[in-house]
């Protein structure tokens, strides 16, 4: 879909195809719904399709969509056709333009999957604000379905997914939790009708009450056997997989208005190390929504930033929570959040809590101003280093050895089989216990800067110890300079890829070295490969 | 105008060390990763508190300065917090890990893959 918008003139037809139609059912299902001489505002109009359709019942229309390119193709498609003109604006769905008397209805279409949940809430807050009281929202979404369709809409979005990191485009996210949002923002859904099997529906939703409210996520679990392996799926996949909890507001404890509010990232560990953290404390915890990304990562990326922290402050209606208006944010969440950038109407002192969670009671506790050097330096200690070797020796087994070994297994099966099992587990264990024993050692590079030198010490390393197990175990083989080869190469590859999951890479200097270390990496390959062919080659002459 | 340019700070003394004139140019000369320009530090510390190796130190004059520049690795939380900007730095995207420099030299694209963090 956002490669679709990055063509106007062609989006309303290539939508039509990829929905097989139902776009055009379900503009028609908004259209039946709606009466004559009501004002409607369409949010996320692209080209002004259903836009126009309204307009020619005899709908006031107000459009908007936040791109300009899109607006300028809707303004010149739709400009004389109608007896009413439709008002096109730029804007997004979190500034939604007022409308004297409000509006009797608005419509949005294939947009709230766009956008994160937050922006969802958000949205719907403004929604309410603008809209008369009884109004009407129209929405129509891919929703995630529910029973045993869900499976099949997990296989065929992972295909997708695979397929879109391949064109490198946005992703849309499905609804999943949105139906929750309505009752405690103000609105019942009155009438709903699907298609494809609940994959997308549209819903019609009145707006009640007389006060717009805030969505609170349910408690995020951090104990019992549910939590830990969730907890192991992150240490096991390291950032590969995002493992996202419901961005909001969450308490810990019984926080009151006077509670301190900690701000951190929606990445499940993450939190999980803030709520076991403060297990006794009460306070807020505020979860941005990173898109399941750690801090660090998040804050180096463009997924906690300013525009998180306001837009998580916005939605979950800070203000009303708390009496005062100080927030606590990740250190490491400085990467990203940029103090002075913050707008003027922004409300909160910002204060950079410590790195670690563990320090976060302390830090309450004593009210520190300064932080000692402790709660604010970062060491990449034995029991981090050996997390991240164990995290970064499965991405390497899934990277290199996975569908390697299944294929080869299967291709043996029956046919030298144990042979073929011990020779793929022998490759497991050395790639496993590389990465550890590199993540173990690490310091000892300390004095290299560049990842080059410290892959070629590693390297060395590696293939010595390899050697010297070799000749005891198996004495002098054909294959043994090809094995010690590879073994060195290995260790190249591998503390170069570790960069990522050390403390102190810069993403400059690693850019710098990569083509020469890539142009090297493919030859040390090549000659070990090629020794170790000769060598077998060699044990198979009598 | 890019980042660096927008940031470009022009020299206040014509005397003093290298290190109190810091411009654009002198950062790419000496391939610095980063360069406090001490006429326009106030002193609040902050670059020292978000730093995470506590790199930025206090000098005997009063003001902040990266002694030990060789550790930096270009996170920007020095830059982007310091109320003055008084920090000047290249500008990167990435996040330092060598699967997002493969990405970014294959496609020339600022997105990490799936490998990665992003």
């Amino acid at each position: 879909m956002k490669m679709l918008e990055r063509e106007p003139s062609t989006y309303e037809s290539g939508f039509t195809a990829l929905t097989k139609g139902v776009n055009v059912e379900v503009q028609d299902w908004i259209v039946g719904r709606v009466s004559k001489g009501n004002a409607i505002l369409e949010v996320g109009c692209g080209p002004g399709v259903l836009a126009a359709k309204l307009a020619q019942k005899g709908c006031l229309v107000t459009a908007i969509d936040s791109n300009p390119a899109m607006i300028e193709h809707a303004k010149a498609n739709n400009a004389a056709s109608s007896a009413n003109p439709i008002d096109f604006q730029q804007g997004t769905a979190q500034v939604l333009p007022p409308h004297e008397g409000g509006y009797d209805n608005i419509v949005t279409t294939f947009l709230l999957s766009e956008l994160g949940p937050l922006t969802q809430q958000i949205f719907l807050r403004t929604a309410w604000d603008v809209m008369k009281p009884g109004g009407m929202l129209y929405i129509a979404e891919e929703f995630v379905p529910k029973g045993m369709r869900r499976v099949a809409f997990a296989v065929k979005r992972w295909w997708y997914l695979r397929k879109l990191k391949r064109h490198r485009a946005g992703v849309t996210h499905p609804l999943a939790y949105f139906t929750a949002y309505l009752q405690p923002i103000g609105f019942e859904v009155v009438a709903e009708q699907t298609w494809n099997g609940g994959a997308i529906r549209a819903l019609a939703i009145r707006k009640v009450g007389d006060k717009s409210g805030f969505y609170r996520p349910p408690p995020c679990k951090v104990t019992g056997a549910g939590a830990w392996m969730r907890v192991a799926r992150c240490l096991l996949t390291g950032q590969i997989d995002h493992v996202p909890i419901e961005p909001g507001l969450y308490a810990s404890g019984n926080p009151t208005p006077a509670s301190p509010v900690i701000v951190t990232a929606n990445y499940y560990y993450t939190v999980f190390c803030v709520m076991r953290d403060l297990r006794g404390v009460d306070a807020w915890v505020l979860c941005v929504d990173s898109r399941g990304i750690n801090v660090w990562c998040a804050a180096r990326g463009p997924d906690f930033g300013n525009v998180q922290l306001i837009e998580a402050v916005n939605a979950s209606g800070l203000t009303q929570v708390i009496s005062h208006s100080k927030i606590i944010l990740p250190q490491l969440s400085a990467g990203g959040v940029s103090l002075p950038k913050l707008p003027s109407d922004f409300k909160f002192h910002v204060f950079y809590g410590p790195v670690w969670s563990r320090d976060l009671p302390e830090y309450l506790r004593e009210q520190v101003v300064r932080k000692p050097e402790r709660m604010r330096v970062v060491h990449f200690t034995m029991p981090k280093r050996l997390q991240a070797g164990i995290t970064h020796g499965t991405f390497l087994l899934r990277k290199f050895l996975l569908w390697p070994s299944v294929l080869l297994l299967c291709l043996f099966l029956g046919f030298q089989w144990w042979g073929a099992v011990c020779t793929l587990g022998w490759a497991w264990v050395t790639v496993a216990s590389t990465s550890v024993f590199i993540a173990l050692l690490f310091p000892m590079t300390t004095r290299f800067r560049s990842f080059t030198q410290k892959s070629l010490v590693f390297g060395v390393l590696c293939a010595v110890l390899n050697g010297i197990a070799l000749l005891i175990v198996q004495g002098f083989t054909p294959t043994f300079p090809g094995s010690v080869a590879l073994q060195f190469w290995l260790g190249y590859f591998a503390t170069m890829s570790f960069s990522g999951y050390t403390m102190e890479s810069s993403p400059r200097a690693i850019q710098g070295e990569y083509p020469a270390f890539m142009r090297w990496n493919w030859r040390v390959l090549a000659i070990a490969l090629t020794l170790i062919a000769v060598g077998a080659l060699w044990s198979l002459i009598p | 105008m890019n980042y660096v340019e927008k940031r470009l700070v022009p020299p206040q003394n014509t005397g003093g060390s290298l290190l109190s004139q810091p411009d654009t140019q002198q950062l790419l000369l000496l391939n610095l990763p980063v360069v406090i320009n001490p006429s326009k530090c106030i002193a609040c510390g902050l670059c020292a508190e978000v730093c995470p190796f506590g790199l930025p130190e206090k000098t005997i004059d009063n003001k902040y300065q990266i002694y030990d520049v060789e550790r930096c690795t270009e996170c920007s939380a020095c830059q982007r917090n310091c109320p003055t900007g008084a920090i000047t730095m290249h500008e990167v995207q990435g996040c330092g890990c060598l699967w997002d420099a493969a990405q970014r030299s294959k496609d020339g694209q600022n997105k990490c893959d799936s490998n990665c963090c992003q």
